[in-house]
């Protein structure tokens, strides 16, 4: 065994070469810098550094689990990740499906194009953008102000937040999300589709019995991908969007853990505890995910 | 593959190794100066340091040395490297190296430098008072350098350390911060907070000045609905604030230390005000002016000054901001009469003087003399400590008043034998040119050492040439009103700065963020206030105001 190894590694020695940079990479800045999850069960010392710091046990998750605001991001988070799912994962499908039957291709380029240009506008940006559309002047209250209704504070209250982040973020990313299954799309074999016209398949039927069959795949690792990525609930759009009035339905963990370390003077041993929980119980989902991918009879990541 | 061609490719892989490496590496090249704070890069500092005895050299600034210093906007105000800020560095012969900081991040930012031992030398913060923890750590972490016990070198440092209210600030009989002072005493305050409101608003809509809360909440709530600029439009508001901190002068009769942040005595125990029953009425209040339209609807998603365009703009009837914020270029009264042309400031905005409290009393703001402070880096050598502290002392000095009053010597003014002064700079209408345009760099420098509001409150010939007769009218005679009619809030003083263990970790509750939420939710309000006072008890509140109570106690208060 060791043998054949050794002898496929140097029939292929310039193949790994080359992979070589990118594994030192991935070693030096992703593996390497890991040793700072010693920093949750640590309390630090700026000057003495993370592994001189003194141990203080599971004290930072102690006092984690006893904020009552961890737990409203905690769950924040997890309801604001499967919204995600629910509402955004899917869109992108059906936006593929539907800009792939649009027949004239310069006008399937076209809203390609526009549903994939807000992708490279920041949350930033886009929070000033909403700020004007929504605000209690912005267009939208106005035009309910014509129309004789109440004036709205869409922006404060907690009852929209939700609602507003998967908006937007639907607006923002779903031409970008769709990029990769039209890809999926542009590799099926033309010829499947013939022999299901030649079957008198109609332009529904193809699409369930062709396309979805042929993109499902990539669909399935997207979705645990997806669900890997779920306690990550979005740092850039919550942040920029928003305020302590909608904090009992928006402060996800990445926010708080934010707001802990760096503005309510709680210690950044707290913080990685924080960061280092939230990581354990992705990788958790990740593998859960996986799992039922596989024994619903899909190809899982591992 | 041959040879050659297999040490060559090596070659690259190795020398794109490196590159990668050492471009992610480097985070503190020349390059980035400008945004990235860069430490003294000398020997560990020493708190033992000799800064105080002169230089056995003649001129004590031989040595050229670059020094970093944060500031809120200092990027901006440095870019020209105006002949003021060539002055200083010439006279001092030093480089200073802006690192900017922002108003909404700038104690992030100085964590996170803090945390990457990328502090700048002269850091700037505010966290003696607002976060003692951070502070005391980092003092026992060593972050940053301890003044020389013997200050008797730089005497207008000295005074500042020998102040009443910066005895707190020491740790272990060593100060780790200069007190960014503010007044020199703590009457001036009493103009630090104003509600601006349309005086022709009032008018139109026959309302006078209110007399309670009801009565100003209505005033408020008739700017929202009645249509107070004509235009058939329901599109303005009542009050809008720079920031919640002005706002919460609408307070001060209802409960006087809401307003200033304060401990309060209450059932025999020293409290944050958080934390007393008058909140209830606090939280009540404030809720219905919301509710009512009164209170601007968008107030917990502008940023800071971004609702006073609203004011400026007749979008809104009252701003809460300092009286003194009405001068200068950028002021209330410039902004407002850029937005309504043809209409004087004075005739049409006044300040609303606010209703006496239950007990008949007329409140006015007050707090600790300072707000803000300058810090060392640790890792400053004692020579670099050495200049910025004698830099600090001539900021502090009549010399460098003269300067921020007057511009500099030869260029902006002169001065005879007598001392008496002359000003040769340009006028613009009625009074000089700013010297704020001419110098961008005049209102950081200005103010790195002191706050220096007292300098525009004085009725001096020079504030009357540069900023107007009637603008120091306008301070005085508010100056005067506040000072006649009415009291100072009563403060602890002494519990600003002081540091227990439960008490330091209070900085963890951020009541700001609790009463916006509650003032935009919509249940009962006093029920959400006791709901958050109980979870600040997991925060250690009780603790820390058993702690406070007895340190308070063996004062004898």
């Amino acid at each position: 065994m060791g043998k054949t190894l050794g002898k496929d590694l140097y029939k292929h020695r310039y193949l790994y070469l080359l992979l070589l940079p990118t594994v030192l990479f991935y070693v030096m800045f992703q593996y390497v810098p890991m040793y700072g999850v010693l920093l949750a069960f640590k309390e630090l010392h700026i000057r003495e550094g993370i592994l001189r710091s003194p141990w203080v046990g599971m004290d930072n998750f102690k006092e984690l689990v006893a904020q009552s605001d961890f737990w409203r991001a905690f769950w924040n988070t997890l309801y604001i990740s499967c919204g995600r799912l629910v509402f955004e994962f899917p869109i992108a499908i059906v936006l593929a499906l539907m800009i792939n039957e649009v027949a004239r291709e310069k006008l399937k380029k076209f809203y390609q194009t526009v549903y994939t240009f807000p992708h490279f506008i920041s949350w930033v940006i886009i929070s000033g953008i909403m700020f004007n559309f929504l605000g209690t002047t912005g267009v939208l209250n106005q035009i309910l102000d014509s129309l004789g209704y109440h004036k709205m504070t869409f922006l404060t209250d907690p009852s929209l937040f939700r609602a507003i982040v998967f908006i937007s973020s639907i607006w923002k990313e779903v031409g970008w999300s769709a990029i990769i299954y039209l890809a999926a799309i542009a590799g099926i074999n033309p010829e499947l589709y013939e022999a299901a016209h030649v079957d008198g398949a109609g332009r529904w039927q193809k699409l369930l019995s062709v396309t979805w069959p042929s993109i499902r795949g990539t669909a399935a690792i997207l979705l645990i991908l997806a669900v890997g990525n779920a306690m990550n609930g979005g740092f850039d759009q919550i942040f920029n969007l928003y305020n302590p009035g909608v904090y009992s339905t928006g402060d996800i963990i990445d926010t708080y853990t934010y707001r802990s370390a760096f503005a309510d003077g709680l210690s950044f041993g707290v913080s990685t505890a924080v960061g280092l929980f939230k990581a354990v119980l992705n990788f958790s989902l990740l593998y859960s995910a996986n799992y039922i991918v596989k024994k619903l009879g899909g190809e899982g990541l591992v | 593959m041959n040879k050659t061609k297999w040490i060559g490719l090596n070659s690259l892989i190795a020398a794109a190794l490196v590159t990668v490496v050492s471009g992610c590496g480097n985070t503190n090249n020349a390059d980035n100066a400008n945004n990235a704070p860069a430490a003294s890069n000398s020997a560990n500092g020493s708190s033992n340091t000799t800064a105080n005895a002169p230089a056995a050299d003649d001129n004590p600034y031989k040595e050229h040395m670059d020094i970093s210093l944060s500031w809120w906007g200092i990027g901006v105000g440095f870019q020209q490297h105006d002949g003021l800020q060539q002055k200083i560095e010439k006279d001092f012969n030093v480089t200073l190296n802006p690192v900017d900081i922002g108003w909404d991040n700038y104690k992030e930012k100085n964590q996170v430098w803090s945390a990457a031992g990328q502090l700048p030398d002269i850091i700037t913060n505010s966290i003696v008072n607002d976060n003692p923890a951070t502070y005391n750590q980092w003092v026992s972490q060593g972050l940053v350098h301890a003044l020389p016990e013997d200050l008797s070198a730089y005497p207008n440092v000295e005074k500042v350390a020998k102040a009443q209210d910066v005895q707190g600030v020491y740790r272990d009989g060593k100060l780790y911060a200069i007190p960014r002072m503010t007044y020199p005493n703590t009457d001036m305050w009493a103009i630090d907070r104003a509600i601006f409101v349309r005086k022709d608003w009032m008018d139109k809509l026959g309302m006078k000045d209110p007399q309670s809360f009801a009565e100003f909440d209505a005033l408020m709530k008739a700017f929202a609905d009645k249509d107070p600029d004509g235009n058939g439009k329901n599109d303005t508001t009542g009050i809008v604030m720079n920031t919640l901190g002005y706002f919460k002068a609408v307070f001060m009769p209802t409960f006087p230390q809401f307003e200033n942040g304060s401990w309060v005595k209450e059932d025999g125990k020293w409290m944050p005000f958080y934390a007393s029953k008058q909140m209830d009425q606090v939280i009540t209040q404030a809720r219905q002016l919301y509710a009512d339209g009164g209170l601007d609807p968008d107030f917990a998603v502008e940023k800071a000054g971004e609702a006073n365009q609203k004011f400026y703009q007749g979008k809104a009837g009252a701003l809460a901001l300092a009286a003194n914020s009405v001068a200068g270029s950028n002021g209330i009264q410039a902004e407002w009469e850029k937005n309504n042309p043809g209409k004087k400031f004075y005739d049409n905005v006044k300040v609303l003087h606010l209703w006496p409290s239950a007990d008949g009393t007329v409140y006015r703001h007050t707090t600790q003399s300072f707000w803000s402070e300058t810090m060392i880096n640790a890792d400053v050598d004692d020579k670099k400590l050495e200049r910025i502290l004698r830099i600090y002392d001539w900021l502090l000095s009549p010399q460098g008043k003269e300067m921020f009053d007057y511009g500099i010597e030869g260029t902006d003014y002169t001065k005879d034998a007598s001392g008496t002064i002359t000003i040769t700079r340009p006028k613009e209408g009625s009074a000089y040119a700013d010297l704020k345009k001419e110098y961008p760099s005049m209102d950081i420098i200005s103010q790195l050492a002191a706050w220096r509001n007292a300098s525009s409150l004085e009725d001096s010939p020079v504030n009357r040439l540069a900023l107007g007769d009637q603008y120091v009218d306008y301070i005085q005679n508010e100056l005067k009103w506040q000072l006649d009619n009415a009291k100072p809030i009563p403060t602890a003083f002494d519990i600003f700065s002081m540091s227990t263990p439960a008490k330091d970790k209070l900085s963890s509750i951020n009541f700001d963020e609790d009463f916006t939420r509650i003032v935009l939710g919509k249940d009962d309000p006093v029920a959400m206030l006791h709901d958050a006072q109980k979870g600040y008890d997991g925060k250690g509140l009780q603790a820390a105001i058993d702690e406070v109570t007895s340190e308070m106690a063996k004062q004898g208060k």
